[in-house]
This record gives C-alpha cells, structure tokens and sequence, in this order.
C-alpha cells in the first residue's frame, strides 16, 4: 500500500487511527500495540503477501541475535556474532537486490552464460534490512537493549517508515512507543500531522508526478535531445525526486505524528545548499548519518590522515550508491559525490572562500548532472542527455528568440520548436522554474509543521493542498480510446 | 489545544464534504461520460462533459463477422494474426479483419490487448511471441496496426523485445472468455468532475466553456 492511494488515505489510515486510539483509552496496551503490528504488516502485504513470511523471519533472526548480543559479555566472540548477523542480513539483500547484477557481470567478463533469476525486488528491504543492521550494531555497543518481540516487531515494521524510511534507530523510536503520554490522542499533533500529510500528498501527487512526464519523456526516448530539451529533462528529474522523495517523507512524518510518533526528518531544503557537504546534511539525512555511523567511521573516519580519510569518503559514497539500486549507473553516481566531498575537503582545507551564488550554482549543477547518472538506466542513455545538456546536439531557441539573437545563427544556434520531444505532454519551462523558485524560496515542510498555528488561512491552505491532490489523483481520458 | 481540535475537525470534515460532493457528481453525472457503463455515449457528451447530449449509438458493420477474437479460438488454423488499437477492436462499429476475411478468403484472428500498465498491442504483440503463442498458432502473417499519430510516440522508447507473461494470465484474459476492453478505471473523486461542474457554468457565457475540448 501507498501513501498517495485512497486505500490507504480513506480506510487504512482512519481505521488504524481509530482503533489504536480505542484500544489505548481502555488500557490496552498489549492490544494496541499488537493492533499496531498487525496493522503495519497488512500495510506491507497489500503489495505481495508472498514476502511478509520474509520480513517476518527477518525480524525473528534479528530479533533473537539482538537478544544474544544485548546478554553476551564483550570479546571476541561478541563481535563474530555481530559480524554473522550483519552479513546475513546483506546476504539477504544481496540476493533480492544484486543478485542478478552479479550474475550479469560475471556474464559480461567471462562470456559464461548463467541464466539470470526472475527475484521481485521486496518492497523496503533496503530500509528494513538498514534498520535493523543498526540494532544489531547498537546491541553490540549496548546502546539498545530489546527483550520483547512485540516491541521489536512495532520497532520495524511501524508503516509509516517501513517501505521508504526515515531510517529509525531503537533508542530513538522505543522510548516514545512506550511513554504512556503518547498513547493518548494529541489534537496538536493530529492537527499537525494532517498539515503534513496534505502537504506531502500534494508535492508527491501535483508536482512530483507532473514533472515525471517531463523526465520519463527525455531519458526515455532514443532520438537526440537539443540543448533545452536535455536540460528541461534533467531538471524535471531533479525536482521531481526531491518532490517525490520529500514529500512521501512529508507524508510518513505526518501519519506517524498522528500516532503521537515524530520520526526523524530527512530532507532539509537540499536545493538550498552552498557545497557539497551541506547538501548531505541536507538530503535524506537519516542514510547519510547511517552511512557515517556505520561504514565512514568504524572505516577509521579522519583519523588516520587525509588519504585514508579521502579513501574512506569514496568507499562510504560508492556503497552509498549501491545501496540505491544495483547498477553501474548508480555506483558512478556515487563515485562522483564521493569525489565532490573529497575536493570539497581538500579546497575547505586551503580556507578558499567563494561567492555565495557562485557556490550555489556550482553546487546544484554538480546535483543536477550527477541525478542524470542516477536516472539514466544505462550509461547510453546518460551519455544521451549528457551529450544534449553539453550542447554536442547544437543548440535550438524559442522562434521568438530569432529577432534578439539572429547573429548567434552564425554559430550554428537554431530557432524554432526546441520542445517538440516534449509534445503532448506540455511545456516544462514553468513548471521547472517554478519548482526552483519554490525549492530556493520557500519554506520546507518541517519549518511549516514547526510554524505551525491552526488559524483559518493554514486551515484553508491545507484543505485547498488536499482537494487538488485528490482531485489529480483521479485522472480521467476523455479520450476513450487512448489506451487501446 | 482547542484551536488544533477544531482544526483537525473542520479538516476532516472539509475532506469528507469534498468526497461526499465528488461521489454525488460523479454519480448523478459524470459516471455515465467517463467510464465503461455507457460504451455509447458520444464524442461530444464525453470532451465537452455535455451530459445533456448523450446518446445511444447504434453501431452497424458493413460485412458479416467472419474473423475470430482469441476466446474463439479452439486450434482451428489461423492465416492472419492482429494486433492494434481501437481501430482493430472494433470500436467504430466494424472490424477491418473481417474485411480481409471476406475479400480475401483468410482466418484471421484477433488479439486485444492484454491489460496491464503500460502496455500497447506492440507489447502484447511481443507477449504473445515470447510466451510460445506464435509458435503454436503458426499464422502465415502478423499484422500489427497502429495509429499514425502514434507511431512516434512508439518509435521513440525502449521496446521491451524481451517482454512476457505467465501463460496462466493470458490464458485467463484472451483465451478463456470474451475479452473485456475497459476505460482505466476511474475513482470516484476525479477532476473529471471538476470539469463538469466547471464547464457546466461556463457554458452559460460560451458555446466551448472557453477552454473544453469541444470545437
């Protein structure tokens, strides 16, 4: 189940609220919590109920080896019990999300032929399996201590983070299961998660989803892109995985606030951000603080000298970039950022100021081209817009443009329609400029929530977000025969 | 505290009003216009979401039916296998097919497109092939129409060439019983009825609604 679907908005949600609820005011806490848990895996298994029995004895193993690591004395033996469960768990993952990667690359080198397997990616693994991985190592250092399956259970598989994060730790979320405060229901925060909730659905629904046509068009096409076109493509990616991305987390925010839950934020205006490292601290913050408490620093972090540390920072950056999906595409996504942050330090080191703007526009045009590789689904089709954005397609103006700038003709610049790839499915050039304005401009969803006062304008505000969501969430062909 | 009550309150109520108007509309008006219950609403009533000039078409075919559509297949020999839009599903009222099966003495045969997100009778086309179906069928030819406004919209992705199917599914949807061609389905709450109520006003000041789909 998604958040954006009316199974989830007008029966999931409203039903699991109320019953939760219910079932606190007459003390029954063991039910609520089970109600809870049950809740969330029926949420997990509206997709494919083939793969609750999978997070089930993942959660079960984890569980049992949490408990084992939480009593068992430190040494050496400690320490292969964690290194026995971390790998399990990535063997897992391995199998569901690279397995297939793997066998196509050895098939690649060695000419060997191995059929490759039809494996269905479960949804959240990567999240789940992240989640718990940080349990088992926070057992390990004895920072979490979970003797309780139920609480376990709730602990992983709470819906609103389950399938897309944020990526939670133990000691943050367990304590707030348990206050018997919390299990009572809060106006503010049902007042405050419905704000986030109808702002989410609104940049999912109403930008996100508008800005894929645009960037679905340009990376899916084979013919050449021009100049606009392969920039109008990549920008519409790069506001629309924001806006998707953030606004699902809008949305998860929101539902477990109802639940008298906060959950880590993950986006902080990543757009605004004036290097490279500000952008990490910026966007999906929970991966990037996971990535450093888990792989940079048990790697050694900065403390063994520069070159280790640059060593550390490109081995953390590119199996941050596996972690997002199994591909070369990926792994040199992460390559670049991890290279951004290594110059990143090197130039801090050398104390070098730059201009604001000019470190903004650095800054977002290195996001900008680096999302190309992350979309693209083959190098070729990377290469593809790449080539249009570097103007080796030539460059195409607005017609109107002709009259202004008629001597750039001379340069080989053409006039006339630079957008007909985009035919059909509209202009993009306000809707990007826009999204930017908004992005740069505009006040993030968590500093909204934070702002928040229930006054008529928010209240009207909220309604309107929510009415257009809905309302474009039902799209309709008048066409009748567009799709046969 | 009251504040956040009343907001959370006056919020929930905003949204069930909105759903109640949407579901009101959509049934008294807009039902009929966008989805499979009234397969013969014309072209007016359905673009400029003219309720008022829906009407029953009747539908005659030029030639008697002598092509066959997959549910009638029984492993009778098949000449011509095709595939296409609503051009070839008959949705003018006659089917080209049987055209060729009468002038040209031909079996032919009929693939409707087998559902799915997405997907096109090229996709079906390679679904057939690639599940083992042209194999067993052994038609002499393939035809594969397609509008021509949509032939670069075709051209310019990713064909899929390796694209299949459990046999099971398409057994169940082409094989098993008359293929039902649907609308995608439409949720209760959509902007079609923002249109309707929109234009519905504005048809007062203007033959088009300034803006609808209607000449």
């Amino acid at each position: 189940m998604i958040f954006n679907s009316n199974e989830f908005l007008f029966f999931f949600l409203p039903v699991t609220l109320t019953v939760y609820f219910l079932l606190n005011r007459y003390r029954l806490t063991l039910a609520s919590k089970s109600w809870l848990v049950a809740a969330s895996l029926f949420f997990y298994s509206w997709w494919d109920v083939r793969y609750l029995p999978l997070i089930l004895a993942s959660i079960a193993f984890n569980y049992a080896l949490g408990t084992v690591l939480g009593k068992h004395p430190d040494g050496r033996r400690k320490g292969a019990i964690l290194l026995f469960g971390a790998a399990a768990n990535l063997a897992l993952l391995g199998y569901y999300k690279y397995f297939n990667f793997f066998i196509s690359n050895v098939n690649g080198l060695l000419d060997s032929g191995i059929p490759v397997q039809r494996i269905i990616l479960p949804l959240g693994i990567s999240f789940f399996t992240f989640t718990q991985i940080a349990y088992l190592v926070d057992s390990y250092k004895g920072t979490a201590r979970e003797y309780d399956l139920l609480n376990y259970g709730l602990f992983v598989t709470f819906f609103p983070h389950l399938l897309a994060g944020p990526i939670i730790h133990h000691k943050d979320m367990m304590p707030q299961f348990a206050s018997s405060r919390k299990k009572v229901l809060n106006y503010k925060n049902m007042a405050t998660g419905l704000l986030l909730l109808s702002i989410g659905l609104f940049k999912k629904v109403v930008i996100a989803d508008r800005l894929s046509m645009w960037a679905n068009t340009g990376f899916g096409g084979d013919a050449p892109l021009n100049m606009l076109s392969a920039w109008y493509t990549s920008l519409s990616y790069t506001f629309q995985i924001y806006f998707d991305f953030s606004g699902y987390t809008d949305m998860a925010l929101g539902a477990s606030l109802m639940f008298n839950i906060k959950l880590p934020i993950n986006f902080n205006s990543p757009y605004k951000a004036l290097n490279i490292q500000d952008f990490w601290r910026r966007w999906h913050i929970t991966l990037s603080r996971f990535l450093r408490d888990y792989i940079y620093i048990p790697l050694g972090g900065n403390k063994s000298g520069p070159n280790v540390t640059y060593v550390n920072l490109m081995v953390t950056f590119l199996l941050g970039g596996l972690w997002h999906g199994a591909g070369w595409t990926f792994i040199l996504w992460g390559g670049l950022h991890g290279t951004a942050i290594v110059v990143h330090r090197i130039w801090h080191g050398h104390n070098i100021r730059m201009p604001k703007p000019l470190a903004w526009l650095l800054t977002f045009n290195f996001v900008n081209i680096a999302w190309v590789f992350f979309r693209a689904k083959t190098m070729q089709d990377a290469h593809r817009v790449l080539a249009g954005m570097f103007g080796l397609n030539g460059l195409m103006l607005p017609a109107g443009f002709k009259k202004l700038m008629d001597a750039l003709s001379i340069k080989g610049v053409e006039y006339g329609n630079w957008r007909t790839i985009f035919d059909g499915t509209g202009d993009p050039s306000f809707f990007v400029a826009a999204a930017l304005v908004f992005c740069l401009l505009a006040r993030n969803s968590n500093e909204t929530a934070a702002r928040f006062t229930p006054d008529k304008k928010t209240l009207a505000f909220a309604l309107l977000l929510t009415f257009i969501a809905l309302t474009s969430m039902g799209k309709v062909y008048e066409f009748l025969y567009f799709n046969f | 505290m009251r504040q956040y009550r009343r907001f959370a309150f006056v919020f929930i109520f905003g949204v069930i009003a909105y759903l109640l108007m949407n579901l009101f509309v959509f049934k008294v008006w807009t039902e009929d216009i966008l989805t499979w219950n009234n397969q013969h609403n014309g072209d007016e009533a359905r673009l400029g979401y003219i309720t008022g000039s829906a009407y029953d078409k009747l539908l005659v075919s030029p030639t008697p039916k002598r092509h066959i559509e997959t549910y009638e297949y029984k492993g009778q020999p098949v000449d011509v296998l095709t595939f296409g839009d609503s051009f070839s599903n008959g949705y003018g009222g006659s089917f080209y097919q049987d055209w060729i099966a009468s002038v040209d003495n031909f079996s032919v045969m009929n693939v409707r497109t087998f559902r799915g997100k997405g997907r096109s009778s090229l996709d079906t086309m390679l679904i057939i092939l690639n599940s083992g179906y042209i194999d067993k069928i052994k038609p002499r030819y393939v035809i594969l129409e397609v509008l021509e406004r949509n032939i670069v919209e075709w051209g310019s992705v990713d064909i899929d060439f390796t694209i299949t199917a459990d046999r099971k599914e398409i057994d169940a949807e082409l094989f098993r019983g008359p293929a039902k061609d649907q609308l995608p389905e439409v949720k209760f709450v959509n902007e079609g009825n923002m249109k309707f109520l929109l234009y519905s006003l504005l048809y007062k000041f203007s033959d088009n609604a300034f803006f609808s789909k209607t000449c």
